[in-house]
């Protein structure tokens, strides 16, 4: 795996119009996997995922030039693909007249009826124990256990306190684990 | 990121959790990963080739959109204003309250008058050719007109007069002239008597002369040429006799 461009040098070229294309190039290269993880975590059905990816990415392309270092680049990248995400849950909601809930469990039938998962029983029962969360615990629960992110990078992401995190990330922790306790 | 020990801190207060696989267990088609770069990259080159051509090909003058709401405000206001320029108008009061009424009157009246008008009724088609021979007439009296103008001589009450005068001369001149140039017989066949006898069946005559010639001779008073006839007498005498005979 070839050595990754550090973020500055991405933006420095992103800045000069004769390397825009390669800065990008190189952006798609270090983050694609990792946004689409993210994602498709989110919203389990690979093909959502491989959509809302791409629209995340062309987001990026476009309002990349107005990106000011305020923010880490990777955080900021982050925010666009979780808010495709929430927009792309709260559409389904609407479109099928269900509760957030009720989307939950749609998410449940799909993981059941995936081919592109192959995890174990543990692994899948961990994924339903997940998806019984409310929207947000879910979103630090994945950040935090799979991408193993600081509350503080979080904060960025989700425009939340790190306190406020914490507090949902342990509520998240303790009803997966009563969840995997209760059930078989 | 933390490091993979730092994950592992964290989840040792949930041993259930502890025991799962960490490793991400969703995967993706076979090489997706290396066409997705190019496919972002395809997209976001269509993404750009869409905001370069309006979607329908329709454009609007500069700032036409800045000074709709603007256009839309004043054509509002002038719409207003001519909807108080036709309040200018005004009608007598309660003049809407008694209009049905009076729409009610009139209805009435011009049933009432239908059915007057009715009672009489014209030859079918007439007012049909009424107009064309009002026409026929006119022309034929300007025609008329056109031959010249006819002047009496006489005033017409002067022509009454004479008329009657000449009819009360022709008929006092035939009663003068008949009476005097008639004959004995005409003088007799105008006479009461023959005029009186005349309606007698002669037969009855005749039975009457001959039952009174043979009872008496009262026939010579009414035969005596001496004695003026009563026309009276002879007449009751003779209905006398007829019903005798009758009976």
């Amino acid at each position: 795996m070839p050595a990754q461009v550090d973020d500055a040098e991405i933006l420095s070229k992103f800045r000069d119009e004769k390397t825009r294309n390669e800065a990008f190039n190189l952006l798609l290269k270090k983050y694609q996997q990792k946004l689409y993880w993210h994602i498709r975590r989110m919203v389990i059905d690979h093909d959502d995922a491989d959509d809302l990816v791409q629209d995340t990415f062309v987001k990026i392309w476009k309002n990349l030039p107005g990106f000011r270092n305020d923010a880490q680049l990777y955080t900021w990248m982050y925010r666009i693909a979780t808010n495709e995400c929430i927009t792309f849950l709260n559409r389904k909601k609407m479109k099928n007249n269900v509760p957030l809930d009720d989307v939950a469990y749609e998410l449940s039938d799909t993981l059941a009826d995936s081919s592109y998962f192959n995890g174990d029983q543990a692994q899948r029962k961990l994924q339903q124990a997940i998806l019984t969360l409310p929207e947000k615990q879910r979103l630090v629960f994945n950040m935090k256990y799979y991408d193993d992110m600081k509350y503080e990078e979080m904060s960025e992401v989700l425009g939340t306190s790190v306190g406020a995190l914490k507090a949902s990330f342990h509520l998240a922790v303790k009803k997966i684990e009563g969840f995997l306790l209760s059930k078989d | 990121m933390n490091s993979d020990k730092g994950k592992r801190e964290w989840m040792n207060d949930y041993l259930s959790l502890k025991q799962v696989n960490p490793d991400n267990p969703f995967t993706v088609p076979e090489g997706y990963f290396d066409s997705l770069e190019e496919n972002i990259l395809s997209k976001i080159r269509l993404e750009e080739l869409k905001n370069s051509i309006p979607q329908t090909g329709f454009t609007v003058p500069e700032n036409y959109f800045d000074d709709l709401a603007q256009n839309i405000q004043a054509r509002i206001n002038i719409e207003d204003a001519a909807d108080k320029e036709d309040a200018g108008f005004t009608v007598p009061g309660d003049y809407f309250d008694n209009l049905p009424a009076a729409i009610q009157s009139r209805i009435f009246v011009e049933e009432s008058l239908d059915q007057h008008s009715e009672g009489f009724t014209v030859p079918e088609g007439y007012f049909e050719n009424l107009t064309g021979k009002i026409l026929n007439k006119t022309a034929a009296e300007e025609k008329q007109e056109q031959r010249g103008v006819v002047r009496r001589l006489f005033s017409s009450v002067a022509v009454k007069y004479a008329m009657a005068a000449c009819v009360v001369l022709a008929i006092g001149g035939t009663i003068f002239l008949s009476e005097n140039n008639s004959s004995p017989v005409e003088a007799h066949n105008n006479s009461f008597l023959h005029k009186s006898l005349a309606s007698i069946p002669l037969d009855d005559i005749q039975n009457y002369l001959q039952l009174h010639l043979d009872a008496n001779d009262d026939t010579h008073a009414l035969m005596d040429e001496t004695k003026p006839a009563d026309a009276d007498n002879l007449s009751n005498e003779l209905k006398n006799a007829l019903d005798t005979t009758s009976q």
